[in-house]
């Protein structure tokens, strides 16, 4: 079945390693067990004989296992190694936590397969790992590495390390243990860190001290001894053991005897009440060791709790000064916002008083009710929206400011299609058309005035005879003059209806003419009179320039533009 | 050699139960450090003209032989964030990539035992890939991909929980 994993980061927490772990510390808590046992109950014969009974035997294994691989390694020819091979499996029993018990008969084995130190330290580290990644014994592992180190390939590949049967006919066994450093390098180092490791260590570090104490009491024992030997060392120790136990009972039934003194025993007594349990020093130690539990713990404890009362007081105060500064900047807004609500109440007042007294809007208020013409109510109705509209928008009413721009835009477009009335674009002629059409109405009225027909001869005095032929020779040069100098201006002759005739007079003569015609309050000649009126007044140039500045100011005040301008 | 941490599946626990949001994050950090190497192998994968063609899927099944049809054989490379089963020497993985198609474990590690074999000597011939890697972790695809990350992954990963960690440590103290 494929299975390509790569595992980037794993933990150990299967079932297996809670186990190894349970196991590795009942270990431990044995052994620890048993050194307590040594200084806790150094009065209990039973304990001393059973933790001197382990601690020796412990002791005993172990020198034999170093007797065994020393004989060992002088027999393969290693004897100059034994010393450094004892510090190596030492390393290797603190470093990754295996007992020595176990490392010796490995090492033994290896050495005597290769009868090299280097090649049998390097096996042996390679048993380590293997054995630290498959979770199989170093003992089968070293069993397995040996035989395949004199050829015999079979127990590495039930070790399930990865070696097919053609690797292990193909390659040597140089390159067979390569590619297993390879694959399996550092895996006793990483299981040595790992909580269940450090429990080993742990634990053969308590071993080990076992051993040491073993191995001190077989010493005392030997000197105790009469023949100096280990024949006795049994029955050394019962004696041991029976001697403190005997010591015991001893200083039991001396406290009762002392208690038993009727004045003395009363006054040590309490020294004795804890006697059952153990004895008066212990209680000693005991409450020295409290107090100084005490002293560490209980001070520091006590220490940071003052410090936080001082803190938490220090900030019972900061806050009590906040709420206070905080009350009286509320106090001090409401104050202010109370001043503020008065003011505006006055504004209010005072814009309404305003309002009564507001000229501009009576003005307009009273033009709009006024008789006017359309333009003019167009006119007034625009002023006053604008003057609205500027109320409105400092008052801020916005409601009314948009109706009232509304407005305005229609006021607007209203007047703008009433002036569009009065100033038609089509009712601008081409002035020299009117010019011409003057100039022929004035010929028609002076062909008019030449048609004058002379009156009868016959009524005339000498002096309106001559009257008459004055203006008679007057009327023919005007005709004369017509014809001659403003032919070719003037229309057609048909046109006029009729053909100047008469005479003129000109000059002097036309003045002493026209002189006598006033003096006697009728036509020269008693031909038709021509009153000529003139309408308007005659005025002075101030009175015309006031007037004309009263006109533009009226001009102005209805709103038409009476700006000029001009370009050069 | 995978990292190992203590107490990763306890954390991914206590993430999910009290910061739900850093327990969503963490499988994301650690899934954007794993695509990397699994876009990797993907490409290193041959397509369907690089593969003998006696290789490729067939109308009827003729043999055991698990043929190699690219897209599945693709598809099966991936990678999972979440812990799995503790092995039988009590590990669990915490995160890890997979090529998990029969066919593309053999383009894999085809060669690596028998480099001898006509089947490997005619598909190297056609496209041969190059294998990377130490040991039992050589190979064409995944574990080509895996070398030439250089750790990279590994490290975002670890850095990935440490820092989950540390988050859910910052909330959970409480400061007076």
């Amino acid at each position: 079945m494929a299975n390509v994993v790569i595992d980037i980061a794993t933990e150990f927490t299967g079932k297996k390693a809670f186990k190894q772990a349970e196991t590795a510390t009942d270990k431990l808590t044995r052994n620890v067990k048993n050194l307590a046992g040594t200084f806790g109950l150094a009065f209990g014969t039973a304990a001393v004989l059973n933790y001197a009974k382990t601690s020796i035997k412990a002791a005993a294994d172990d020198q034999k296992a170093q007797k065994q691989l020393a004989l060992a390694l002088e027999n393969v020819g290693l004897a100059r190694d034994v010393a450094s091979t004892e510090q190596y499996i030492s390393r290797l029993q603190s470093e990754f936590g295996i007992l020595d018990d176990l490392l010796r008969p490995a090492y033994q084995r290896l050495a005597v397969a290769t009868q090299n130190s280097a090649e049998s330290q390097r096996l042996l580290n390679l048993a380590l790992d293997i054995s630290a990644s498959t979770g199989k014994d170093v003992n089968a592992v070293t069993v397995a590495l040996s035989r395949a180190y004199l050829g015999n390939n079979t127990a590495l590949t039930r070790l399930g390390v990865g070696l097919s049967k053609a690797d292990l006919k193909t390659k040597s066994f140089e390159e067979i243990t390569t590619q297993l450093a390879d694959t399996f390098e550092g895996s006793a180092k990483a299981a040595a860190q790992t909580f269940s490791g450090q429990l080993a260590i742990l634990s053969t570090g308590a071993a080990e001290a076992s051993e040491i104490i073993g191995t001190g009491l077989i010493d005392s024992l030997k000197l105790l001894s009469d023949g100096g030997s280990i024949t006795n060392v049994v029955a050394d120790m019962k004696s041991l053991a029976t001697a403190i136990s005997d010591t015991t009972t001893g200083i039991a039934l001396f406290v009762k005897q002392l208690k038993d003194i009727p004045v003395v025993g009363s006054a040590l007594s309490f020294l004795f009440d804890d006697l059952g349990s153990g004895i008066i020093f212990t209680k000693l130690g005991k409450e020295r060791r409290e107090r100084l539990a005490y002293n560490k713990n209980e001070h520091k404890a006590r220490e940071q709790a003052v410090k936080s009362d001082t803190k938490i007081t220090k900030l019972g105060t900061t806050q009590l000064s906040t709420a206070k500064k905080l009350s009286a900047t509320q106090k001090q807004i409401a104050a202010e916002k109370k001043k503020q609500e008065a003011l505006d109440m006055a504004a209010l007042v005072l814009a309404q008083g305003k309002k009564v007294f507001d000229e501009e809007g009576i003005q307009l208020a009273a033009a709009a009710q006024s008789k006017l013409t359309d333009e003019e109510k167009a006119r007034v109705a625009l002023k006053k929206d604008i003057y609205d509209l500027e109320a409105a928008i400092n008052e801020g009413n916005i409601t009314a400011a948009a109706t009232l721009a509304n407005s305005m835009v229609a006021n607007a477009q209203k007047l703008a299609a009433l002036r569009g009335d009065m100033i038609g674009l089509n009712d601008i002629q081409n002035p020299f058309t009117a010019w011409l059409a003057t100039l022929q109405q004035m010929a028609m009225e002076l062909a008019k005035l030449a048609n004058i027909k002379p009156m009868a001869q016959t009524g005339f005095t000498p002096e309106q005879q001559a009257r008459y032929d004055i203006l008679a020779e007057a009327k023919a040069k005007i005709q004369r003059k017509i014809d001659g100098q403003m032919a070719d201006k003037l229309l057609p002759a048909g046109s006029l209806g009729s053909t100047l005739t008469g005479t003129y007079v000109e000059g002097p003569e036309a003045a002493r003419m026209f002189n006598q015609m006033s003096a006697s309050g009728g036509p020269v000649g008693g031909g038709t009179v021509v009153n000529v009126s003139v309408t308007g007044s005659v005025t002075t140039e101030r009175d015309l320039v006031a007037a004309i500045t009263q006109g533009l100011y009226a001009q102005q005040a209805s709103g038409t533009p009476v700006t000029y301008s001009t370009v050069y | 050699m995978p990292a190992t941490v203590k107490g990763a599946v306890n954390l991914r626990k206590s993430l999910r139960e009290f910061t739900p949001d850093l327990a969503k994050k963490l499988p994301k950090e650690i899934g954007a450090a794993l695509k990397p190497i699994t876009k990797s192998a993907k490409g290193y994968l041959p397509d369907r003209g690089q593969v003998l063609s006696g290789w490729l899927p067939r109308q009827m099944s003729e043999a055991t032989f698990p043929a190699y049809d690219p897209r599945v054989v693709k598809s099966g490379v991936g990678y999972k964030t979440t812990p799995s089963k503790a092995n039988s020497r009590g590990f669990r993985s915490l995160a890890r990539v997979f090529n998990k198609t029969a066919a593309g474990a053999i383009y894999e590690t085809m060669g690596r035992k028998t480099p001898d074999s006509p089947f490997v000597k005619n598909q190297m011939a056609k496209s041969g890939g190059v294998m990377r890697g130490q040991g039992l972790m050589k190979g064409r695809a995944l574990y080509r991909a895996y070398d030439e990350n250089n750790g990279k992954a590994r490290v975002a990963v670890l850095e990935a929980i440490q820092s989950a960690a540390r988050r859910l440590n910052d909330r959970a103290t409480v400061r007076g």
